[in-house]
Parts: structure tokens; C-alpha cells; sequence
């Protein structure tokens, strides 16, 4: 080999193996904002079969500003209600059942709910609607579905 | 030994590279694609929970003959336009064996990179009220 060919072999080779690590890195960042995404989603779907569920083995429920209030004569510890709410959409954006928080904070993005719009289709059928954000990524997903009483009918809204 | 062209080995090498780097691509498309069919199914999936509960909770509706049934949510029309993507929900409502019982359908359909895809879910509805 001579020194021609090494003064020209080592640019070619220093700019492929940089614009692959580049490309790896790349498409590395791009996997954990998929990630994260999927985080989002999961999240959401979390809330919605948790509330769903509920809703349609509740003894009554109601319909509150930010949330929603179930009843439900199988809890069989603490008190005989659950409470949804959502917090602080603006800064944390959680959904809390009672006390604990029924969406968190991951490792993969800066994941936020908000919106959780719940309201009354008629006297047994609730509509929800819950969006979330990630923030690390700007993804914007939302689910919509609904929930039937199968014990109770609702509540007046308050 | 030989100056001309290149050897075998080094063919080899730089073949594995490119064959490592479209994998490594291949790999990410697959699973960003992935993705989004499972964000299209999850959306999906929870419309038809929608459409099955306000079915469930429309007495009218069931105690109607067997046939097609329209989208429940007034505040909203079809095409569903959610996430993204527009969504077409078809909903039968079929009698059964058992008259108290009756069969509910709902298919939702949506396009993914110029295919058609749907899910179908089917649920007893009891009718008398």
C-alpha cells in the first residue's frame, strides 16, 4: 500500500464510519422517542380500562368537573367510593384514583395527561374522552370510548 | 502479490458493514411502523368499545328489527377523524336463539399505507330493558 492510497483510503474511511455512527445515533435517539410514545399510549389505555371497568360494575356515579365519583358495593376495603381526578394538567398532569396516581412519570418522555373529559350520554351510558401529551416529542394522543352501567343508573351532574 | 482490484476479504468485510448498517435501519423501521399499526388498533379498538356501550345503553335501538345500526354519538359524524387517522364504523345489531338476547357487530375500518384495515368485535346484548 502505498502512501497515496492511505492518505486517500483514511478520509473516505473516517467519513463513512463517521456518517454510519452518526446515522446510528440518530435512529437511536429516534427508538426512544418511539419509546416514549408508546409509553404515552399505554398509559392512557391504562386510565381508560381501569375507569371503564368502574364505571360499569359501579352501584352509582357522578359526573363532577374535573373528574368523576364511583360507587361500588364491591370495594371491600376504605371507603365505598373511587375518585378520578386529574391533576394539574398544566404543570404534573396525572390521573389520580383516590389518592394514588393512576398515570406516571417514565424514563422515556415527559409524558402528561391533559384532558379527561368524562359526560353523560344518557342515564346509564358515560362518555370519556382522555388525551395526553408527550412532551419530549410533542405526540399528541387521545382515546375515546364509552362505559354502560350494568347495576345503576347515574347520578344528576353536580 | 496482486495489486489489482480488491480481495475477497476485504469484499467481505465492507459487505458486512453495509448488510450491519440496513439492519440496523431495517430493525428501527419495523418497529416505528409497528407502532403506529398498535396506535391505530388501540384507537380503534376503543371506538368500537364506545359504539358497543351507547348500543347497550339505546333501549330504542335494540328493541328495533335486525339490521344496521348508526353511529351513536351525535356530537360526532363518520368518518371519525381521531389521532390522525379517519375511522368507519359499521354496526349490526343480528336476533339470536334466545329472544332476550341479541347479537351486536361493530367493525371498525380504517386505511394504513393504502390498505384497508379493520377489527371486528362482536358482543350478547341482553334487550328487555
Amino acid at each position: 500500500m502505498t502512501l497515496l492510497e492511505v492518505i486517500v483510503a483514511l478520509p473516505l474511511l473516517s467519513i463513512m464510519l463517521l456518517s454510519l455512527g452518526t446515522a446510528f445515533l440518530l435512529l437511536l435517539r429516534m427508538y426512544f422517542c418511539d419509546l416514549g410514545d408508546g409509553e404515552l399510549q399505554e398509559q392512557l389505555r391504562l386510565a381508560a380500562v381501569n375507569i371503564v371497568t368502574d364505571v360499569s360494575y359501579a352501584d352509582r356515579v357522578e359526573v363532577q368537573q374535573d373528574g368523576l365519583k364511583i360507587w361500588s358495593r364491591r370495594r371491600s376495603s376504605g371507603q365505598g367510593w373511587i375518585n378520578y381526578r386529574l391533576k394539574d394538567p398544566l404543570s404534573v398532569g396525572k390521573i389520580t384514583k383516590n389518592t394514588q396516581p393512576l398515570t406516571g412519570d417514565s424514563i422515556h418522555g415527559d409524558i402528561r395527561i391533559t384532558k379527561l373529559h368524562c359526560s353523560k350520554m344518557n342515564e346509564r351510558t358515560l362518555l370519556l374522552e382522555i388525551e395526553g401529551i408527550n412532551k419530549t416529542t410533542g405526540k399528541i394522543f387521545s382515546i375515546e370510548t364509552a362505559a354502560f352501567l350494568q347495576n345503576a343508573v347515574m347520578a344528576a351532574d353536580s | 502479490m496482486n495489486d489489482k482490484g480488491f480481495f475477497l476479504l476485504e469484499t467481505v468485510v465492507l459487505g458486512l458493514i453495509l448488510f450491519a448498517a440496513a439492519g440496523v435501519f431495517g430493525t428501527y423501521a419495523i418497529s416505528s411502523r409497528l407502532r403506529a399499526d398498535s396506535e391505530n388498533r388501540l384507537t380503534a379498538a376503543f371506538l368500537a368499545q364506545k359504539q358497543l356501550a351507547c348500543v347497550q345503553g339505546n333501549a330504542t335501538v335494540l328493541k328495533a328489527a335486525a339490521g344496521s345500526i348508526p353511529w351513536q354519538d351525535p356530537a360526532s359524524v363518520q368518518p371519525i377523524l381521531k389521532n390522525g387517522k379517519e375511522f368507519y364504523i359499521k354496526t349490526d345489531l343480528q336476533n339470536t336463539e334466545d329472544e332476550v338476547l341479541k347479537q351486536v357487530e361493530v367493525v371498525v375500518q380504517w386505511q394504513e399505507r393504502g390498505k384497508t384495515c379493520q377489527l371486528k368485535f362482536v358482543k350478547l346484548v341482553k334487550c328487555d330493558g
